[in-house]
């Protein structure tokens, strides 16, 4: 009897362990595919229209379904949304997309040089010298911009999963994967000193 | 020195005396050889002299001519006086040509004239035709006793030529300093200086410069293709300099980090007049004046010692206040809520600045601002106001004529308050109009300190305001009601508003609490929305007309709690809604509304039902509910009590015929849910038969 109450106890103890564990773990790779599908989409050049368009699509495809067949989508729906890190709201589309658009005008700096990726994950002037004195303002103004909606992007990544406290795990992630993703010929920031890639 | 060479030179001083007594002889060419001295080394030299009615033509060369530095060696020097006057005590040079070469200065050849009595000390010399590389340098001075007088006159100078001469001059520390700058400019000077010994006494120089070009290591402090006129005089007086200076920009571009000028497109001007003790290193600016066009005029008093500013005192002022905010505010805000506003209007300011104390005062003359982003604007601000960190007492007093926030317009209003001490104080309470209502502060009160940054806070009572108005600005449907509160305090800290108490919002005949609301960066990136909302008995039958839903009657409660709203977008909370127990009303659901609210719950229920629905209008129902539990942009569904496979949403009661509505979609795609939502009140209806 005792050793049942002792199993039991000791089980009881082992899931709520478990349960505590589970909560803890940052789903590492699932936030670095999580950051290349944005960071693909933020510095493609391409005339397509953003990922973030899809959830219309599929409503209005949906809409053409047989009712049955939409009960399974939103029951499929779901289950995806639990393997990865959801990076689908309305405010982290809306972010992307500022951040798409905002690209076109990064997009030189980073080719001369004058704007480089910091290794946390934000960018900064690397080279002042290589922007004409009469846009220094406003590359200026395009780098506050852009690093306050990272900022911004990263915490809600975290907020949407419901784990605010993830918010400087997603910042490293990115960090990682903008300078992974760089064009050749880019500057990004390691150990304190410049690199190109 | 060599005997030898002694032996030389006292014979050539001995041909020199004879040739002046023994008229006979009209030409001497002496070959003297290697000349030595301290300070100069002279090798080859010859000299022809030649007897002229008025005076001596002499001609002197020199293989090489070697100098102390900074100077160094002349090499191939040929000397000619066409015009050596030579009479008691008095030596005069009407006309002389000096040529040499120099590795520096490259092939010379320079006119000069010089006058000399000896006996007085008095040496008059004046040289012309100093290249300096593509320019050119004239020199005239006056030697007295000590005293001198010069007058230099440059046409076309490059500085980066004239480094070249100036090295030798700098010291070290200086060069060090230089280095890290690249500085290119062409001048045209003309400068008189006047002194005793080595001490300059006085200067006056007037110089044009062009092409100034400079620029630091880093790049944050850079100027291209500037013309600038310069004009300085100096005066030294017992341990005082006394200068006065103006100098006036008017080509090229500057960048001094974070501010941009285009003088091109606006040319400045800058003068002052002050003193600067050479003992105690304590300097004062006692008229400073700056202008910009209509852009910016200041003028003030400025004390310090050494390279640190004591005091300050300027006035400022601003007939155009969009060239000032785009010139000299903007680039001190990049990527915040004031980095891009269109501004227009005029202001005056006068500021006091002394080390740890200041106080600025603006006056504000029909000032609008708007922010491109639309988040909020004022227009027509007129008053006075101030900041200071010490004690003293600055009235603010401003009203305007109209303003917006976040798309909703605010009517124009006044602040009476007073500033100190980092703080600012209404004096008066303050009533802001809002659409057809209004919003009244009291005990406002705002700070701003170093180390905790902005904060503000307040008593208020928001007057009702018609959601008729308010709604479509929101971009809500139109709804009815009204929205009004009593707060008991609105708290701003490190970017973000708390509001305690509550908002009631009257709508559809019932009521809408808004408790725990907090605004984080409001005028962020990402502006978050955090509240709890408790909702009271609303009509459904004036909800569903609204939404063009069907029609329900009844009444209905409900709550959501953890809303939080990201970028004024609902992306999470807990809702919840059902008939309340007490006084449910009269609870009839029309077909239509069957249809809309099984498609929102699943969609099965309106195939399996339309066999009988088609014979009546209506239903009669005991309680109606539904919650959604929203988060990662799904919607986790649930209804008032479980049935095998799924949720009752409706459950049919009282008189027949009745009907009961099941959800069995446990989980929903918000955005799908929204677009779905939008479908039925857009829609006519599934058509049934």
């Amino acid at each position: 009897m005792r050793l049942l109450k002792w199993l039991m106890g000791s089980t009881a103890g082992l899931m709520l362990i478990s349960c505590v564990t589970i909560n803890i773990y940052f789903p590492a790779a699932a936030a670095e595919k999580a950051a290349d599908r944005i960071i693909e989409d933020v510095w493609s050049r391409d005339e397509a229209p953003a990922q973030p368009a899809t959830p219309d699509e599929t409503s209005q495809l949906n809409q053409n379904l047989p009712i049955a067949m939409q009960v399974l989508n939103w029951l499929v729906s779901p289950a995806q949304a639990e393997a990865n890190l959801n990076i689908n709201s309305p405010s982290i589309n809306a972010l992307q997309a500022k951040m798409k658009q905002r690209h076109e005008r990064l997009h030189p700096y980073y080719q001369t040089g004058a704007v480089g990726l910091t290794s946390d994950g934000l960018i900064t002037l690397r080279e002042a010298s290589a922007v004409p004195l009469k846009d220094r303002n406003t590359v200026n103004t395009l780098i506050a911009e852009e690093n306050q909606d990272r900022k911004a992007l990263y915490a809600e990544i975290a907020r949407a999963n419901g784990h605010p406290e993830w918010e400087s795990d997603i910042q490293e992630t990115f960090a990682r994967r903008w300078i992974s993703n760089a064009a050749k010929g880019w500057w990004y920031q390691q150990g304190g000193s410049w690199q190109q890639k | 020195m060599s005997a030898k060479k002694r032996y030389l030179i006292a014979l050539t001083v001995l041909l020199l005396v004879a040739t002046t007594s023994v008229r006979a002889i009209e030409q001497i060419a002496i070959q003297i050889g290697d000349w030595s001295s301290e300070q100069v080394d002279i090798n080859a030299l010859q000299v022809e002299i030649n007897l002229l009615t008025n005076g001596f033509f002499i001609t002197a060369t020199a293989k090489s001519v070697q100098l102390t530095e900074p100077f160094g060696l002349l090499s191939d020097v040929r000397l000619r006086c066409d015009s050596l006057r030579w009479f008691s005590g008095q030596i005069d040079c009407q006309a002389g040509e000096i040529e040499f070469s120099h590795a520096k200065w490259g092939h010379q050849t320079v006119n000069f004239k010089v006058q000399s009595q000896a006996a007085e000390e008095r040496y008059q010399i004046s040289v012309n035709g100093i290249d300096i590389e593509q320019g050119e340098l004239n020199v005239e001075l006056d030697y007295q006793q000590g005293k001198w007088q010069t007058h230099l006159n440059g046409k076309q100078i490059a500085l980066s030529s004239l480094m070249t001469y100036l090295q030798p001059y700098i010291n070290p520390s200086q060069l060090t300093v230089l280095s890290q700058w690249n500085i290119s400019a062409v001048a045209d000077i003309d400068a008189k200086l006047s002194g005793q010994a080595l001490q300059l006494n006085s200067a006056t120089i007037d110089g044009t410069l062009n092409h100034v070009s400079f620029t630091n290591s880093t790049g944050q402090y850079v100027g291209e293709d500037l013309a600038a006129t310069l004009e300085l005089t100096l005066q030294h007086d017992a341990e005082n300099w006394v200068w006065q200076q103006t100098l006036s920009v008017d080509n090229g571009q500057t960048y001094i980090e974070p501010v941009f000028l285009d003088m091109a497109e606006q040319s400045i001007i800058i003068q002052s007049e002050g003193q600067f003790s050479t003992e105690e290193k304590v300097w004062q600016i006692t008229d400073l004046q700056f202008q910009q066009g209509e852009s910016l005029q200041a003028n003030g008093i400025l004390n310090g010692q050494n390279t640190q500013l004591k005091r300050l005192q300027m006035q400022l002022t601003s007939a155009n206040l969009g060239q000032l905010y785009q010139d000299w505010l903007q680039p001190f805000f990049p990527g915040s809520s004031l980095s891009r506003l269109q501004t227009t209007g005029q202001v005056n300011a006068n500021v006091l600045w002394q080390p740890e104390q200041y106080q600025v005062t603006l006056a504000l003359h029909s000032v609008s601002l708007k922010d491109e982003a639309e988040r909020f604007s004022v227009e027509n601000l007129d008053g006075k106001l101030g900041w200071t960190n010490d004690d003293s007492l600055l009235p603010v007093n401003l009203s305007w004529q109209s303003a917006s926030l976040l798309s909703v317009p605010l009517g124009g209003s006044s602040i009476k308050a007073e500033v100190s001490q980092n703080q600012i104080q209404f004096t008066e309470s303050f009533s802001l109009p809002v659409l057809d209502g209004g919003l009244t502060l009291n005990n406002f009160q705002l700070s701003l300190e170093e180390a905790s940054g902005l904060s503000w806070q307040f008593e208020g009572v928001l007057s009702p305001i018609s959601m008729s108005q308010l709604s479509p600005l929101l971009g809500w449907p139109e709804l009815q009601g009204k929205l009004s509160g009593m707060i008991p305090q609105v708290r701003y800290a490190k970017e973000e508003i708390n509001v305690d108490g509550a908002l009631l919002l009257k709508l559809f005949d019932g009521s809408m609490v808004i408790k725990d609301l907090r605004l984080q960066q409001p005028f962020g990136s990402l502006p978050q929305l955090y509240a709890n909302i408790d909702i009271n008995r609303l009509d459904l039958q004036t909800l569903t007309n609204t939404f063009d839903f069907g029609t329900i009657s009844g009444k209905l409660d409900g709550q959501i709690y953890n809303l939080r709203l990201s970028n004024w977008q609902p992306v999470q909370f807990d809702a919840l809604f059902e008939t309340p127990d007490e006084d449910p009303g009269r609870r009839r659901i029309s077909q239509r509304a069957v249809n809309n609210l099984s498609q929102i719950g699943g969609g099965p229920t309106a195939i399996l039902s339309r066999g009988f629905m088609g014979f009546f209008e209506d239903f009669s129902y005991k309680k109606i509910g539904l919650s959604c539990r929203l988060m990662n942009s799904i919607c986790q569904m649930d209804g008032i009590e479980p049935t095998e496979q799924g949720y009752y949403i409706v459950k049919g009661g009282g008189l027949p015929p009745w009907i009961n509505v099941v959800g069995y979609t446990r989980k929903v795609d918000w955005p799908e849910l929204i677009a779905r939502l939008k479908a039925v009140s857009h829609s006519d209806g599934p058509v049934i038969q």
